[in-house]
Order: C-alpha cells, then sequence, then structure tokens
C-alpha cells in the first residue's frame, strides 16, 4: 500500500550472528533468517544490506539461495488483494519505491486469499508510484527458455462473462 | 462324401427389433416372412433382446441391354442389404455383413405390365434368400454367445 | 459451442509491462495461449478486464487445425471472435484456404472475410492454385457446411470461367436463396452447346423451389423448375421443362415428372407418377430431364392402398390404381404399347389358419383401354374380372422341406369388340395343383485352400393344371417368364392374370452353394434343373403374343425341357464370373445365355466384360471399364493419395443384331487432389442409323462444389463396379 513508506522500517534477524555497520557506506548487513517489515511491506532473506541513502529513506537488497529464494509480500491498495513474490536477489530502492526481482524471479498476486494471477521470469521490476510490473528475460547468455517471461491470467468473477 | 441333412438350428431370440429400415421397406417385410414364428418382431429396441439394423438396404434396377431404338431389353436387377447385429442398447455384435443377390430379367416394352409382375415374383424370391441367409446368421449368433 | 473461458490464458514474450489489473504490452516472440487457441506475434496487448488480445505485428493463430496469419489482430479469448487483416487462411475441416484484405472469424465455426480468395489446392499463392474463387464478399458458415460468396469470379488453371453477383455452395443444411453453380454441356449433337444456371428458392424449411434458365445453341432458351415439399405425411417433387420456341423444330416443346407420395393415419398410403413428354423425338434430345428407365415408354401411375379389418380378423388391403402409358413412337422401331388399367380395383388377402394352412385370395376387377394404337393394331379393349385363390400348407423341417399347394385362377371377360371366335363375353377358371419338396445337406469342404462351408439342396417341383381353352381370350396382362432358377420352380410358365400354362410335367434340379462360415459372404454357387413333361404342352409360350394364343402348331414339342445351368463365383480373388445358359436339348442349342467375367484388383480398376444372347430377341456384348492411365508424380506429402492421377472410364454395348454400338461411354477422370476433371463422351443410338452424341465436362473443386452436370450418375449406372474417386464406400442409390 502507499500507506507503508510512512512506516517505520524494522529489520530482525535470528540474531545467531551479529549485525555489521559500515559507517562510511552507511550500511548494514544483517545475517540469518532476516525480515524487513514496513507497513504491510514484508522481506525475508538470508542476508540483508539496509542503506540510509537520505534521512527517513532507506534502500535494501536482500540476498536468498536457490534452496531458500529471497521472498517479498504486500498488499495492494485494492481491496484483499496481496502480492507475493521470490527471487535470489530483492532490491528494494525506497527513494522511487520500486522493488528489483532478479534471478528466477515468481510473483503471484491473491485475491481473497486464493492464488490468482501468476508470473515468472528472469528480471521482475515492482514500480509502486505507476503501480506497473515490468518482466524481463535472462541475459543472452543465460538458459532463455527458463528465465523467459510467463504470465498466467486466471479468469476473474466478474470478469469470466465476455463483453456482450 | 461327407455331405449330412443339415441339423435343425433354432434361433434362440423370442424378441428381435427391425432398425435402420425405411418405413414401408420390401427387404423388412421379406425378413418378417422369413424369421420363424416364434420370433415376435418389436418396434422399440428396448423391448428387444437382440436388434438387427441395416446399414444399407438398397434395390438397384439399370438397363444392360437396349436395342438401337432405345427399346430395354434387359434389366439387371440388383438387391443389397448391409447389416450388423446389436444388442437392445445399440452396441453392435460383431462386424457389418453385406448380402447381394443379382439377376438380369428380360424386358419389352410391350409386356409392361406381364414383366412388372415377373419382376416383383424375381424381386421377391432374391430377398427370401438374403433374408434366409440372415436368419441362418441370427442362429449362428445365438451359438456364439449374445 | 461450448467455449472453455475457465480456462487460463499464458503469455510468454522476451519482455512484458503490465499496468496492474488492464493493459500488459508483450514484446519478442510473444505467445498467447487459451485451451486450443494459440496466438504468436512479436508486439502484443492483452486487456486483463476485457481478456482482449491486440496483434500490433504481423500475427499466427491456430485453432484445432485452423491457420491465420496476419499483418495484424484481435481477439476476444473468451468469445474467440476476431479480426485479422491482410490474412492467408486455411482451414482444417474442407483443407481450403486463400487469402483476404480482411478477415472476422467466430472460433472455428464461421469466417467472413472481405477481398478474398479461396481455393482447396495447396499453393504458397492463392493466385497461383489450380483453381481460385474470389469474391467481394466471402462467408463460410462450418455448423451449416454452407458457404455464401458475394461478387464472385471463378478461375481454373488461370482461365476465369464464372462470375456470379451470388454464388452459395454447398447448400447444405440451412439453405439459402441464391445462384446455384451453372452446369455446362460444351457438346452435343442434338442441342450443341448448352449451359444452365440453376436459381435456388429457399421458400420454407419443408419446401423450395429451383427455376433453372438454359440456353441451348441449337434450339434457343429453356426453363425447367423444380418443385419439391416434405411435409408430415406427404412429399413430392415435381418437375416441368418448358421450351418455348425450338429453333430446329419451330415448335414449343417440353416435359413433366411428378413424383408424389404420401400416407394417412388410417394406413392408407398414395403414390403418383407422372411422365410426360411433348413429341415422340422428346427422348433423343433432352433425355436428362425424365428419369424413365424406359426412354420411350413413360408411366402416368397413380395408386392407392388402404388396408382393412376385415370381420374374420384376417387383414385385407384394398387396392385401387390407373395405369396409363404415353409411349414415343419411331417410325423403323415402333412400340406396340401395353393396355391401360383405367382403372384396377382390387381386394388382397394372406393369412395362416390353424394346422398352419396357409391362404391368399386376390379379387380384382380391370378395364384395359389401348390408347393412341396404330392402324393395324386388332386388339380389343374389354373389361375383365378375376380371382385368384391359393391354399398352401409349408412343412419346413431343417433338413428338407414339403409344401403341397393348390390354386384357381379364374377370370371373366367383356370385350368391346368381338373375340377370335366371335363372342364378346368369356369366362373360365383353371384349377392347378403342385408340390414343392427339397433336402438340405451341408458338410465342411475347403476350395483353393480356403475352409468353406457347402451347401446341396435337391429339388423337386410337380405341377398338375389341365388344359381349358384360352385360345380366343385377349392378353390384357400376360408375358412370357424368362427361363431362370427362380420361374423353372413355378407353377405358371406366363406372368400375369390372363394365360395359364397346362401343364403335367416334374421339375427336377439341385443348387449348390460354398460359403465363408466365418464371413458369411457367398463364393460360389451352381445350379441345375430340368423339366420332364408327363403329358404335351398345348398352351406353349411360343404361342403367346400381344393379341392372345397364336394358333397351336400341332407338332409334338419336346417332352424334355430345357435345361438350366446357372452360377456365381468370387472364389478366384479380385475375379468374378457369372454364368446363365438355358440350353435346349431337342435342338442342340443354347435359347438364353448370360456369360459376364468382372476382374477388380483395386480401388478404381476395374474390367468387366458381359456377354448375353436371347435368341430372337437380343445378342449385347458389354465392355466397361475403370483404369487408372497416369500418375503424375509420387502421392503427395499433404496425403491426397492420388494427387495427379488420369483415369480412363467407359463402357461400350455393342449389338450384334444391329452390328452397331447400342450404347457407348468413354471418358476420362483427372484428380489433381484439390479439384477433379471429368470429360465424358456418350453416345446412345437412337435409330438403326441414328445417335445421339454428346460430351459432357465436369469440374468438381473438392471444398466448393460441383460444377456442371454429374456425369457421376452416367458412369454409376452404367459401369459395372464403378468406384467413385473421393469415395470410400461404394456409394450406392435407392432407386425404386
Amino acid at each position: 500500500e502507499r500507506a507503508d513508506r510512512t512506516k517505520p522500517l524494522v529489520v530482525e534477524s535470528d540474531g545467531k550472528k551479529a549485525a555489521s555497520v559500515d559507517l562510511s557506506k552507511r550500511t548494514t548487513t544483517v545475517v540469518g533468517n532476516v525480515v524487513i517489515t514496513q507497513g504491510t511491506l514484508q522481506i525475508k532473506a538470508d542476508k540483508v544490506d539496509v542503506r540510509e541513502d537520505a534521512p527517513g529513506r532507506f534502500s535494501a537488497t536482500a540476498l536468498g539461495s536457490a534452496a531458500q529464494p529471497a521472498t517479498f509480500r504486500q498488499k495492494r491498495d485494492r481491496v484483499d488483494e496481496v502480492i507475493e513474490a521470490q527471487a535470489l536477489r530483492i532490491e528494494y530502492d525506497g527513494g522511487a519505491d520500486r522493488i528489483r526481482l532478479v534471478g528466477e524471479a515468481r510473483m503471484r498476486i491473491l485475491r481473497a486469499g486464493q492464488p490468482a494471477d501468476e508470473a515468472t521470469a528472469a528480471v521482475i521490476v515492482y514500480d509502486q508510484p505507476g503501480d506497473t510490473l515490468t518482466f524481463e528475460g535472462g541475459s543472452p547468455g543465460s538458459s532463455a527458455a527458463a528465465s523467459r517471461p510467463r504470465l498466467v491470467f486466471v479468469p476473474r468473477a466478474e470478469s469470466t462473462e465476455a463483453p456482450r | 462324401c461327407g455331405f449330412q441333412l443339415r441339423q435343425p438350428t433354432e434361433v434362440p431370440f423370442e424378441r428381435i427389433a427391425l432398425s435402420g429400415f425405411a418405413p414401408r421397406s420390401a427387404m423388412a417385410e421379406a425378413l418378417r416372412r422369413e424369421l420363424p414364428a416364434r420370433v415376435r418382431i418389436v418396434d422399440a429396441a428396448a423391448q428387444s433382446e437382440v436388434q438387427l439394423v441395416a446399414d444399407e438396404d438398397v434395390l438397384h434396377r439399370t438397363v444392360v441391354a437396349s436395342t438401337a431404338a432405345g427399346q430395354v431389353r434387359e434389366f439387371r436387377l440388383r438387391v443389397r442389404l448391409r447389416f450388423h447385429f446389436a444388442n437392445p442398447a445399440g452396441e453392435a455384435l460383431g462386424g457389418v455383413t453385406e448380402l447381394e443377390q443379382m439377376r438380369d430379367l428380360s424386358y419389352s416394352e410391350t409386356a409392361a405390365l406381364g414383366k412388372e409382375v415377373e419382376e416383383a415374383a424375381l424381386l421377391r424370391e432374391m430377398r427370401a434368400d438374403i433374408a434366409r441367409q440372415v436368419v441362418r446368421r441370427l442362429a449362428a449368433l445365438g451359438q456364439t454367445g449374445r | 459451442m461450448r467455449i472453455d473461458t475457465a480456462d487460463t490464458i499464458t503469455l510468454e514474450a522476451d519482455r512484458i509491462e503490465t499496468q496492474l489489473d488492464d493493459l500488459s504490452v508483450a514484446r519478442g516472440s510473444v505467445d498467447l495461449r487459451q485451451g486450443s487457441l494459440r496466438l504468436t506475434t512479436d508486439l502484443l496487448e492483452f486487456s486483463t478486464r476485457q481478456r482482449r488480445a491486440w496483434a500490433r505485428a504481423p500475427v499466427r493463430i491456430e485453432q484445432q487445425g485452423n491457420l491465420l496469419e496476419g499483418r495484424s489482430a484481435s481477439v476476444q479469448i473468451d468469445s474467440r471472435e476476431g479480426q485479422i487483416d491482410a490474412a492467408r487462411y486455411r482451414i482444417a475441416r474442407t483443407g481450403g484456404g486463400g487469402a483476404a484484405r480482411q478477415l472476422s472469424f467466430v472460433g472455428t465455426e464461421r469466417l467472413a472475410a472481405e477481398q478474398a480468395s479461396y481455393t482447396s489446392c495447396r499453393a504458397d499463392d492463392p493466385d497461383t492454385a489450380d483453381w481460385v474463387l474470389k469474391a467481394d464478399k466471402l462467408s463460410l458458415d462450418f455448423e451449416h457446411n454452407d458457404g455464401r460468396a458475394e461478387g464472385a469470379s471463378l478461375r481454373f488453371l488461370g482461365v476465369p470461367i464464372l462470375a456470379l453477383p451470388v454464388l452459395s455452395f454447398p447448400a447444405t443444411g440451412e439453405r439459402k436463396s441464391g445462384w446455384l453453380p451453372p452446369t455446362i454441356y460444351p457438346f452435343d449433337s442434338r442441342n450443341g452447346f448448352e449451359l444452365e444456371t440453376p436459381y435456388y428458392f429457399n421458400l420454407a424449411p419443408d419446401h423450395d423451389l429451383t427455376l433453372t434458365p438454359g440456353l441451348l445453341t441449337r434450339r434457343g432458351l429453356s426453363l425447367t423448375g423444380e418443385y419439391r415439399y416434405l411435409w408430415t405425411q406427404d412429399e413430392g417433387r415435381l418437375k416441368a421443362h418448358w421450351l418455348p420456341n425450338d429453333r430446329t423444330t419451330g415448335r414449343s416443346r417440353g416435359g413433366a415428372d411428378i413424383d408424389l407420395q404420401g400416407e394417412r393415419a388410417s394406413g392408407l398410403h398414395y403414390q403418383l407418377d407422372l411422365q410426360h413428354a411433348s413429341d415422340d423425338n422428346y427422348w433423343k434430345d433432352f433425355s436428362r430431364v425424365l428419369p424413365s428407365l424406359t426412354p420411350r415408354l413413360l408411366a402416368q401411375d397413380v395408386r392407392a392402398t388402404q388396408p382393412l379389418q376385415s370381420w374374420l380378423g384376417v387383414p385385407l388391403q384394398a387396392y385401387a390404381r390407373v395405369l396409363g402409358w404415353r409411349t414415343l413412337q419411331v417410325l423403323e422401331a415402333p412400340i406396340l404399347p401395353p393396355y391401360q388399367r383405367l382403372p384396377q380395383l382390387g381386394l388382397m388377402g394372406q393369412g395362416e389358419t390353424l394346422g398352419g394352412l396357409n391362404w391368399s385370395t386376390q379379387m380384382e376387377v380391370n378395364h384395359f383401354l389401348l390408347r393412341n394404337r396404330a392402324s393395324g393394331d386388332t386388339r380389343t379393349d374389354g373389361e375383365r374380372a378375376h380371382l385368384l385363390g391359393a391354399l398352401w400348407w409349408p412343412q419346413d423341417l431343417a433338413w428338407g422341406w414339403f409344401t403341397p399347394r393348390m390354386a384357381i385362377n379364374a377370370a371373366s371377360y367383356r370385350t368391346e369388340q368381338a373375340m377370335s371366335d366371335g363372342r364378346t363375353r368369356a369366362h373360365r377358371a383353371i384349377p392347378t395343383l403342385s408340390l414343392d419338396a427339397g433336402l438340405r445337406f451341408e458338410r465342411a469342404t475347403a476350395l483353393f485352400g480356403r475352409a468353406l462351408q457347402q451347401t446341396l439342396e435337391p429339388r423337386l417341383h410337380y405341377v398338375r393344371t389341365p388344359w381349358r381353352n384360352q385360345d380366343a381370350l385377349p392378353n390384357f396382362d400376360s408375358s412370357v417368364n424368362d427361363f431362370n432358377e427362380v420361374s423353372i420352380y413355378q407353377d405358371n410358365g406366363f406372368s400375369g392374370v390372363d394365360f395359364v400354362t397346362d401343364v403335367h410335367q416334374v421339375t427336377l434340379g439341385a443348387g449348390s452353394r460354398w460359403f465363408d462360415p466365418v464371413g458369411g459372404g457367398e463364393l460360389l454357387r451352381l445350379g441345375l434343373a430340368q423339366r420332364y413333361l408327363f403329358k404335351d404342352q398345348r398352351i406353349t409360350p411360343e404361342r403367346l403374343g400381344a393379341s392372345g394364343l397364336s394358333a397351336e402348331t400341332g407338332v409334338a414339342a419336346s417332352r424334355f425341357s430345357d435345361v438350366l445351368l446357372f452360377g456365381s463365383s468370387t472364389v478366384v480373388p479380385q475375379w468374378r464370373f457369372d454364368v446363365n445358359l438355358q440350353y435346349n436339348t431337342d435342338r442342340q442349342r443354347t435359347t438364353r445365355s448370360i456369360l459376364a467375367a468382372r476382374w477388380n484388383p483395386g480401388d478404381f480398376k476395374t474390367l468387366s466384360a458381359t456377354y448375353r444372347f436371347a435368341r430372337e430377341l437380343s445378342e449385347q456384348v458389354e465392355l466397361g471399364w475403370q483404369w487408372p492411365i497416369y500418375q503424375r508424380e509420387a502421392p503427395r506429402a499433404d496425403g491426397s493419395a492420388c494427387g495427379g492421377t488420369l483415369y480412363g472410364v467407359g463402357r461400350i454395348n455393342f449389338s450384334r443384331r444391329d452390328a452397331r454400338v447400342t450404347e457407348g461411354l468413354a471418358g476420362l477422370e483427372y484428380d489433381a487432389g484439390c479439384w477433379i476433371g471429368r470429360v465424358v463422351a456418350e453416345r446412345v443410338s437412337t435409330g438403326t442409323s441414328e445417335a445421339t452424341t454428346r460430351l459432357m465436362v465436369q469440374l468438381e473443386l473438392i471444398g466448393l462444389s460441383r460444377l456442371g452436370p454429374s456425369p457421376l450418375k452416367v458412369l454409376k449406372d452404367n459401369i459395372p463396379g464403378y468406384r467413385m474417386l473421393r469415395d470410400d464406400g461404394a456409394a450406392s442409390t435407392t432407386s425404386p
């Protein structure tokens, strides 16, 4: 939701390892089941770097592994719709309010708790202000088939009647 | 030389339905005459024990000899019945059999009335022959099980 | 048509930008699928709310085998309705396809195109296909298998052969009014070039009208009308042909053919078959119009039958009939017209009493009348009332049968002119006693190494009919039976009521059949029969003429009848032989014989030869063939097995008595995969020195319709074993 920006950004981890802070780059690195929440926005990953670009504006890079990809979850302004996504690396740009999911990215929209439209791609970019998504294939080197953007639209209740 | 008298083969069905025949089909009439009296012909397939389904019941009359001045001298009569047996639900029992009889009949326009009667007698005999072969097959069907 | 809207839509591409809840834009080898629909392009917009896709780049749409390619397209996914521009299309169902400036479709059921071309030939560019139909507007409805082209023009091998404002093809199912493809006879020795363009009026679902204006270069304009109706209990077809002014004869000419029948709940069935021709030469010039098998004898037959529930509870049937004849005379070969029945009224019944005694009876009254009789024709008109009765007691046990039979043939006559003995009234009653008995033997045997079942049925037929004087009686409806394996076991040597042969004879015969016990097909049938007469027969077949019995010759006829040998065999694979021989033992010569052989090695390959001899009646040799002459190239990859095969087809009927070809038919058939061309030349002798030759050209565009007259009917009727190209089973027609 748009209101998430005004909420405080909370970063937690399982505490097994200490967080390290690099003052010169103004970044904090947290490791071990890290969870970042800001309002309805929630990102989980193994390792997260959080930067404060400007007072009150943060950006983060969450790294997951093939076995345990980083996940992203946020409620949308529309009633009762939630976006869930996962990828090897999730870059959250607080300033531009844009999320980039890179590497075996998958995204799903849940309507009233039921899984609806789905998408897979090499890179998925979610621009919140514009409410737009961009799906891109892998770079020519990578295996094109696996990462070619693929969207699946499930018929919506009200849209199943074709316009007469 | 190996010949024995033919043994009576019973038609083991009481109720048979003739389906696929055109209304007033002469072939269906011939089958009614040849089926043993014990076998009753029912209209609805549901009430029957076995169905005789006609795939093709056709009479061909073609001119095979005529004079130089367009007078017909010979007709060829061909009666053909393609049929298969089916259970009351309509599933086929065995494949489609084709029986055909072909006879030539001399003709002259002057004797049109008499030739009409002769043709009818010839066709009745040809259809009776086909009907007898169908009844033999019906009896054989009984032996080999429904 | 159920569209599976429940199906999900999948969209793949190199890059996709989606405005959530609305438009997605996909770029780079885009592939959109839903159920059986698949759309591929390079630039696509897809609205999730409307579930509609717009292809902005060259697009390809596949649906259940149909293929559409175009510059751009838009498709409503759920209803499968869409448009496509600058399209090329191919329809799986008809194998046809072509190009169109703009094409809209609804699933795979309906398709409408503008500035379209349509052909069933496989060609990269439709314009270079063997045949192509171009139309301003083309609509194809596959649910009703109905096509309609407006502003249509048809090009065949580059030559424009047809242009019509509206062309409907193949008009099946829900019929639409419009022009039907025209028929062309490029050459007819009597009518010259003929062109007919039928127009079809779909008046209502249960009746329609086809009007066919025609042009005959040697005769002028003609009009043929055919009205058909199909009601719940009645159906009918009325056809009339009219030539207002025939330039060669200077008179108006015409023909009519009316076919009606129907029934009523009471069981009444009526049938009306009327044919009429305006003049005696009509059959030579317009043989296609009247479907009569006897071209020079046209029947005018109205009959009705009504079953009655009689007081004995035994079903009787009353019948009434009026039968007239229109005889077309030819000077050098006149026909002595048969009697007309004006009317025929009768009652008949058949039944079985207790104890298995069968009876049958027929009571009938006839008024016989001759129409436009020739000057020398001395036959008298008159009335006849007759009663036929029979009692028989069939005993059929599987191994044999035994059927004694008693019959009576009583008739009374009243003639307009005096009979040869001066009387105008006469009656006679002729009893007959007969016995039919036989045995049935069977055995398993083998022939040419095939296990077969063989039956052997010796049969005896004894007949005793006393002589009754019939010398002076007129011959209204009797004729001599052919001597074949059916008539040899019959009681009377004549068919009809007037005359009964006085016989005291016994016929001995035997028939044997070999058939395949599993498949049931009969492979070989042989039979032999001969009669022995206990006393001389006074009323012999030779004495019966059109006007009654000729004088007795007094010559002692032989006590042994002709020997009858008959057989037919399909024992030798691919071959079929038929033999029918009637041999006169006294004069040591055949009276009648039919020898036929047919070789049918494969589909569309058949050769047949038949020799027919009937002493003093006819002697004919008939050759028939259908054979592939030339094969252009190996069957094409697209599975049309006989792309480019030329077949020779034909039949020649030579009468040795007239030393002339009475009927000749030779043709070529070329199957080019997407079209079949037939050229058939037909020569029908219409006189000892006169004949009609006719050339028929037919072009059958597969997936469109037949263009031109159908020589098929001619070929199918006349060439034994002829198999239509493009038709798996032998197409058989039900003729009356």
